[in-house]
């Protein structure tokens, strides 16, 4: 209950600065799954309690680890969504020619047609439920956390461990945000983040932001 | 008799003056001694007199009692309602806006219906869709709810019953600005009626609301206000012309419709609130307010001002925006005044002098103390002397009179002469009290129009302790005796007659001082003064019902007639009175 | 009956402060030095709006919430002599969302108060002035307010 609400009251923040949101996944393991992102954040675009609407972006969700952080990150996540609409157009692809045969057949029987047309559609989405659904269940002792990392043109969401080393997720940074790492200060909650430090020990939540200043120095 | 060595002495006065004895009492002496003449019955008086009252009470003002407050307001509201085709809430809103005026609000309306609905918050339609979810988030405690326990006004900002509950009582609990309560969205202006308030805050907090709407219907309307009296729930609904303010409540309490001040005849406003001003200016606790607040220039409450800011934001309803300093309103003001810390306009006009305060400060310079107090002292001691006299007639009526009644086996109402009697000194003590504000402000070099209000004002002054005297302590007699007696027949006609030329005179004194003592002037033949003062004098009658019956005015059972203006009893045969020769009414 | 809306509403608040806030700013309840965390104050930082003299600056503020908010609005406190027309010399920020009287809606959130007094601050509002030193210079002497903004905006550096 409390989870749900406190995703439907998310719109009501989206003020004008709000940016797109773009997630990175960090995981070491959890790849076989053809990850999407997490449920929460499908479901916030889903209600629509967009009070603020038209300066609310859309959820765009790019992993970057497709396109050039292969080398880095050592198996290469998939991009849920794409992945998804790939999925979506095979099965209706698939659904069309079903249904070009039963045309062809069975011209005349358009009610038996329409019948399979809604039983095959109902199947579908009943997978792509299922293809949600997968990734929230934890499969590993070590907790994950997905946070965004914020600069001033928008944020990027990263998935790590809670007691991992901030170290490593800042690097990535750096390197995907082609900046020296030393020239970048991280800060939560106005505090500055050490690079020992970890989710867990900073208090963090889903969804925490980590501001990025980038020093003129 | 010292009473009667008194009007011997007015009476010579006045023949010296050559007066035809306008101010003069001098009727009253012949009505003493035309005692054995005149057999009025004092007792049947009154009808005809209440009914003068009434018909006079009916020009001008009329009471309201709360039941009639209500049925006036639910009246209006059902016609804009009816009119316009809106909703009763919405109609109250609009006509509290327009200070309760259904032409103004069917003007408005029907000259541009969309700018009064966005100008007021009525809205046609929400300004938002709400999802289709079951559950909705509350705006305020951003909590999520079902559809079902989630409110809207027109405008469809969704909020939960609790923080409605919360909204509204907090504004009502901030006072009349309830009464033009708008969405809790920030951006949004959608007027929250009393049709919502009901709905969702507990019976106390839509007593309070209703109350808060009452009071509107009497204080936004120009044309009503609540009685002043302390304790007093009646109002007034002032419909006369600017010429007589005098209003007299339910309640008895008698009150000046244009000042709110107790009824001050024949002193003006100005002087009222110039003259009250001065007596509380020399205590300190004036000064301290003088110097930190101030009234409002709109809605007239004062203003403490507790911050810095010289820019000053009245409180709910009347938001009226002004500057500290000059007093003048806020849109007028910017870099061109100086800014803020300096204001052109207050430096200007200080320099011309035309503010009050500096104003006040060079008169009570000029004006000795010794002067004012002298007239303070006088006009105080009226006052207690009324406070008195207000105590004395509740007594004679609560105790005295029954008691009067058994020892003279007269029933009450032939008794009503004594109480008859105190009005008319009460009245008179007011009168005389505000004589001294009067002559307080009545210029010195004006050396005519003082000696004469001051010989008027003495005259007035002896007269009224001849009355008093008679009712306070002559009466003693008769209380303490054990039977019946023969003197109180006397006393009975001494004092009624006693009442009727103190009223007359008093009468003409307050007509003579709103004349401005115009008779010193002209230096006119008193004859033509008198019909002019006869004139205005009619127009006291609406001033106070206390005086009711205090005198014998109309044909009494023998047939006699009393003069409307001196109240010399005349015998029937004549048309013209015997003493002041003005013609039969 | 609602007495406990304040700190359930500024919970709220708070967990949607930590899933999304404007770059920059900082709003965070007060903790104590026990580490226990008091709702009712807000210690927050305001970053000057770049490409004006207030860029650079990142402004300490803090939030009063008294138990009657959302109902009453939180009262916004700069540092003591804070340099603004529009901030009385306690630091108490002068808004119209911000007075009970006239602005303030309980549906205005931290961000909204927070993002107004950004806008504020390179926008005073002449009309409402709660300063001498800044109103004047404001009006009278247009450069060296710019001078002294800037000179404010050294003075409070990026806490990193």
């Amino acid at each position: 209950m409390m989870e749900e609400f406190s995703e439907e009251l998310e719109p009501l923040f989206d003020y004008r600065r709000v940016q797109p949101l773009n997630v990175v996944y960090l995981d070491d393991d959890d790849l076989d799954a053809p990850s999407a992102s997490p449920p929460k954040r499908r479901k916030i675009s889903d209600s629509a309690v967009e009070k603020v609407d038209a300066t609310v972006k859309a959820v765009n969700v790019i992993d970057c680890g497709d396109k050039e952080e292969e080398d880095w990150l050592p198996p290469p996540p998939k991009v849920s969504l794409d992945a998804k609409l790939r999925g979506e157009d095979s099965t209706l692809r698939e659904l069309r020619l079903k249904k070009q045969e039963l045309a062809s057949l069975a011209q005349s029987a358009e009610n038996v047609m329409r019948a399979v047309e809604e039983s095959v559609k109902r199947e579908l989405s009943d997978s792509l439920e299922a293809v949600a659904e997968k990734p929230s269940k934890p499969r590993c002792e070590r907790n994950k956390i997905v946070l965004s990392i914020q600069d001033k043109d928008g944020a990027k969401q990263f998935r790590i461990y809670v007691d991992d080393k901030f170290e490593r997720l800042f690097k990535m940074y750096a390197d995907k945000a082609k900046l020296d790492l030393k020239s970048l200060v991280f800060c939560f909650d106005g505090d500055k983040i050490g690079p020992a430090a970890t989710p867990d020990a900073l208090g963090m939540e889903d969804n925490d932001i980590i501001e990025v200043h980038v020093t003129s120095s | 008799m010292d009473s009667e060595d008194d009007m011997h002495d007015a009476n010579d006065v006045e023949s010296m003056d050559d007066d035809e004895g306008f101010y003069s009492d001098e009727m009253g002496m012949d009505y003493y001694g035309s005692d054995d003449d005149v057999d009025v019955d004092f007792g049947e008086d009154n009808e005809g007199i209440k009914r003068i009252e009434a018909s006079r009470a009916e020009n001008n003002f009329i009471i309201l009692k709360e039941s009639d407050i209500k049925q006036r307001q639910e009246e209006d509201i059902t016609s804009v309602s009816t009119v316009l085709s809106i909703s009763r809430a919405a109609s109250s809103i609009l006509l509290r806006y327009y200070n309760w005026s259904v032409s103004e609000v069917h003007e408005a309306w029907f000259a541009d219906e969309d700018k009064v609905r966005k100008t007021f918050g009525l809205l046609k339609k929400p300004v938002i869709q709400l999802p289709s979810s079951r559950e909705l988030t509350c705006g305020i405690c951003f909590e999520a709810f079902h559809r079902g326990s989630i409110r809207s006004a027109a405008c469809g900002h969704p909020f939960c019953c609790a923080c409605w509950e919360g909204y509204i009582r907090t504004s009502i609990s901030d006072g009349p600005g309830c009464l033009i309560l708008r969405c809790p969205d920030p951006s949004c202006g959608a007027a929250v009626g009393q049709d919502m308030i009901t709905m969702l805050v507990s019976d106390e907090d839509n007593r309070k609301y209703s109350q808060y709407l009452l009071r509107s219907y009497i204080e936004d309307n120009k044309k009503t206000k609540w009685c002043p009296a302390p304790g007093c729930e009646y109002a007034v609904n002032f419909v006369g012309d600017d010429e007589n303010y005098d209003v007299s409540c339910l309640c008895s309490y008698g009150f000046c419709w244009n000042c709110t001040e107790e009824a001050h005849r024949p002193v003006d406003c100005s002087t009222v609130s110039k003259w009250i001003m001065k007596n509380s200016a020399e205590s300190e606790n004036m000064n301290w307010i003088l110097a930190n607040s101030k009234p409002c220039p709109k809605c007239k409450r004062p203003i403490e001002k507790n911050q810095g800011c010289m820019h000053m934001t009245c409180t709910p309803p009347c938001k009226f925006e002004f500057c500290w300093l000059c007093l003048g309103a806020w849109s007028d003001h910017g870099e061109r005044t100086g800014g803020f810390y300096a204001c052109n306009r207050y430096e200007a006009a200080k320099q011309e002098g035309v503010y009050d305060e500096t104003e006040r400060r060079r008169e009570m310079a000029k004006n000795s103390l010794e002067r004012y107090t002298h007239y303070y002292e006088r006009w105080a001691s009226n006052q207690l002397s009324r406070q008195k006299a207000l105590a004395d007639l509740h007594q004679m009526r609560t105790v005295h009179m029954e008691k009067l009644s058994d020892i003279q086996r007269e029933p009450e109402s032939q008794l009503k002469f004594i109480t008859d009697a105190w009005q008319q000194i009460v009245e008179c003590r007011r009168v005389l009290k505000w004589t001294y504000a009067y002559g307080y402000y009545l210029p010195e070099q004006e050396h005519a129009k003082r000696q004469f209000f001051e010989y008027l004002q003495g005259e007035a002054e002896s007269g009224l302790e001849r009355l008093h005297q008679c009712a306070e302590k002559e009466l003693q007699q008769f209380l303490s005796a054990d039977g019946p007696s023969k003197e109180f027949i006397d006393f009975h006609t001494k004092l009624a007659g006693l009442t009727g030329v103190t009223k007359n005179y008093f009468e003409n004194l307050v007509s003579a001082l709103e004349n401005g003592l115009s008779d010193v002037d002209s230096q006119a033949a008193c004859s033509g003064s008198s019909s002019k003062n006869g004139g205005s004098s009619k127009a006291k009658g609406g001033k106070g019902k206390g005086r009711a019956g205090g005198s014998s005015k109309n044909i009494d059972s023998a047939g006699m007639w009393t003069c409307e203006y001196c109240t010399y009893a005349n015998s029937k045969q004549s048309t013209t009175c015997h003493m002041c020769h003005h013609q039969r009414r | 009956m609602s007495g406990g809306i304040a700190r359930g509403r500024l919970a709220e608040e708070r967990k949607a402060w930590r899933k999304n806030h404007p770059h920059g700013f900082v709003a965070k309840p007060e903790t104590g030095p026990d580490g226990a965390i008091d709702l009712m104050i807000w210690q927050c930082i305001i970053p000057g709006k770049s490409s004006t003299d207030w860029e650079g600056g990142y402004f300490p503020l803090t939030l009063h919430f008294s138990e009657d908010y959302p109902s009453k609005p939180p009262k916004c406190k700069f540092p003591q002599g804070f340099f603004h027309p529009n901030v009385y010399p306690s630091g108490t920020v002068c808004l119209s969302i911000l007075n009970e009287d006239s602005g303030w809606r309980p549906a205005i959130t931290v961000k909204q108060i927070l993002v107004g007094i950004q806008d504020l601050l390179d926008q005073p509002n002449p009309a409402d002035p709660a300063q001498t030193d800044g109103y004047q210079l404001f009006i009278q002497e247009p450069a060296e307010y710019k001078r002294r903004v800037r000179q404010q905006a050294k003075q409070y550096p990026p806490v990193l």
